[in-house]
């Protein structure tokens, strides 16, 4: 027991091991609450049933000797009644008790007993339960002894009781002074017998009370510990495997991204492969080729290239998520950046007709900057422009300096983002319908990349979009900021 | 010399390559592109053999790939940069490590420029090594 959950063997389990334990863990500790607090009531509320039932014990008592001594004086038959009614409450008592003594009690007579005692019917169930299940436990163990002593003495009474009613009710055989004399001397014997019964009566219900309430503050004092004590353990070891959970988790996602940069890596060298030899054979340096071997060529050359860029995009992602990427911060001009990205997009800008507008303020300051970074910002932003604007279309980019951020605003007039996914236009592998129909080549990285890198520079980026009308996107970059090179993980050589 | 005389291939006072690539297929068709150029290529299929050709022959320039069985290529360039005649060597890097930290070290290492094989052309690469060697003037 202590071996399996030994933190060693907790942490040697795998997560979905550590799910099902934590949720075993939780509801444990829930139902452990409520069976304590089911448990509790139940034990509390017989408790409190039980000295009520006292009360009325000691009442009727009180009662039935007042009637018994009231009827040795008027001899009248109705205080004699009145008396035998009231020891009826301590019979139902005593039935009950002697049933419940029994290896396999009748609850109906023992139900019936607790009702004739006076007891509310509701609470004769919690009476039972306590009875039965704790009568070993210390103090019901004394309550119930105590109990036992004062039925004996009840039954003293009672044998003093029928001895009075007898004197009283059977005619003196001769009514002499001497006679009457006699019976008042028999009588007040009695009397006396019946106030020592009472007298013991009275200290035993005392010590019955005081032992439940002792015996119930007990319980309530060790019911509130055990509480604490379990709900304190368990509570610690919930936490200890959520955070193994989320170490784990952790740890798995680390080994999926370094899976995906190895195997990107290792996808390079066979494409490098493909590429070189396409390229040889396309120069017809080896060759002459005939248009439709050229054409079929250019396809796996053209193929190749795409599952370049695709690589290359997985190589950016996983170093950007295992933090392995190394800035190189240097004093930029943000405005030559941009154009050497356009420069390099220029044919494609060209080939669909496109026009380019670009308007770059003067006064825009130098900044420090990992120009990489910024590059594949503009290179990812203008491409994906240029691919979803129709030829024909227009693009505008605005560089403006608004202290103390640079504003980078990109739009174009391209098919747009439909407003049901903007939300998902940042999420890794995330692609928009109407941006998969028009072209099934892209891998959905793109501005998952480019919103990382704006966030690696200590800026923003944020979007409006209409379907079919256009896309706006806007890059705020903080002129100067002090951390950057701390949070983009400048290189250490 | 003139660009005319370059492109004959083969020539006795041709400059020296040195290609230092693992795998066979690519070292085979790089070899072919360079020697196209003009240039006479030496091959090596590991960092050591590489460092041994490098020291023995000193070539004009050396096209390095950096993940190499025996001995690595920044180790390779580590150790010829040991070398008073090796310092002076240009050296390519050509690999398909794209993380920063390997270009900086080989920039630390003097290397002149550095590719990724899967983006480069054979054609810019043999640009770049004509440019090198022989500057249009």
């Amino acid at each position: 027991m202590l071996k399996l959950f030994s933190f060693k063997s907790l942490k040697a389990r795998t997560v979905r091991n550590k799910f099902n334990l934590i949720i075993s863990l939780i509801i444990f500790i829930l139902l452990f609450g409520l069976v304590n607090f089911w448990f509790g009531t139940k034990v509390l509320s017989g408790i409190r049933a039980y000295v009520g039932g006292e009360g009325l014990w000691s009442k009727a008592q009180k009662e039935a000797v007042n009637n018994l001594v009231k009827y040795s004086y008027s001899h009248d038959e109705s205080d004699y009644r009145n008396y035998q009614k009231f020891t009826l409450v301590q019979k139902g008592d005593m039935q009950a008790r002697l049933e419940l003594n029994k290896p396999h009690p009748n609850i109906a007579i023992v139900q019936q007993g607790f009702v004739q005692g006076g007891n509310n019917p509701k609470d004769v169930n919690d009476l039972i339960f306590l009875y039965r299940r704790f009568q070993r436990v210390k103090y019901m163990s004394a309550a119930i002894q105590i109990w036992t002593q004062a039925d004996k003495e009840y039954a003293n009474q009672l044998a003093v009781g029928n001895q009075i009613h007898e004197l009283v009710s059977t005619p003196l055989k001769v009514n002499t002074v001497q006679a009457r004399s006699i019976q008042a001397s028999e009588l007040s014997s009695l009397l006396k017998q019946t106030y020592t019964t009472d007298t013991k009566l009275t200290v035993l219900e005392n010590q019955f009370s005081a032992t439940l309430g002792t015996g119930s503050r007990n319980i309530a004092a060790n019911l509130i510990e055990l509480t604490i004590i379990v709900t304190t353990v368990l509570g610690i070891l919930t936490i200890v495997i959520a955070i193994l959970i989320a170490k784990a988790i952790i740890r798995l996602d680390k080994l999926k991204t370094e899976f995906v940069s190895l195997a990107s890596h290792q996808l390079r060298t066979p494409l490098t492969t493909i590429n070189w030899y396409a390229e040889t054979l396309l120069s017809e340096s080896v060759g002459k080729l005939n248009e439709e071997q050229k054409k079929y060529l250019k396809e796996l050359y053209g193929g190749a290239q795409r599952m370049d860029s695709l690589t290359s995009d997985l190589l950016k992602v996983s170093s950007l998520d295992l933090g392995t990427y190394a800035s190189d911060i240097k004093t930029i001009n943000v405005g030559e950046t941009l154009k050497t990205t356009i420069k390099d997009q220029q044919l494609s800008i060209d080939q669909k007709g496109i026009t380019l507008t670009t308007n770059i303020d003067p006064n825009l300051p130098t900044m420090q900057l990992d120009e990489h970074l910024l590059g594949v910002v503009f290179q990812n932003l203008l491409s994906n422009s240029v691919k979803y604007t129709p030829k024909g279309g227009q693009i505008n980019i605005n560089v403006q300096s608004k202290k103390p951020n640079v504003l980078i605003h990109i739009s174009d007039n391209g098919i747009g983002i439909p407003r049901s996914q903007q939300s998902q236009v940042f999420a890794k592998l995330f692609r928009a319908d109407n941006a998969q129909n028009l072209s099934a080549n892209g891998t959905g990285l793109g501005l998952y990349i480019v919103k990382a890198m704006v966030q690696r520079m200590g800026g923003s980026i944020w979007f409006d979009s209409t379907e079919n009308q256009g896309t706006n996107f806007y890059v705020k970059i903080p002129l100067y900021d002090r951390h950057r090179a701390k949070r983009t993980g400048q290189k250490n050589v | 010399m003139t660009d005319i005389e370059l492109n004959e291939p083969a020539k006795k006072m041709s400059k020296k390559v040195l290609i230092v690539e693992d795998d066979a297929s690519l070292l085979d068709i790089l070899a072919t592109k360079v020697s196209a150029e003009g240039f006479e290529v030496l091959k090596a299929h590991d960092g050591e053999e590489g460092l041994a050709v490098a020291l023995r022959e000193y070539p004009d320039l050396i096209l390095l790939d950096l993940l190499l069985p025996k001995l690595s290529g920044l180790d390779m360039l580590t150790e010829l940069r040991k070398d008073e005649k090796g310092k002076q060597i240009p050296v390519f890097v050509l690999t398909n490590l794209s993380e920063n930290s390997n270009i900086y070290k080989s920039i630390a290492l003097d290397s002149s420029a550095y590719f990724i094989k899967s983006n480069s052309s054979l054609e810019l690469i043999a640009t770049e090594v004509k440019n090198k060697l022989s500057p249009v003037k």
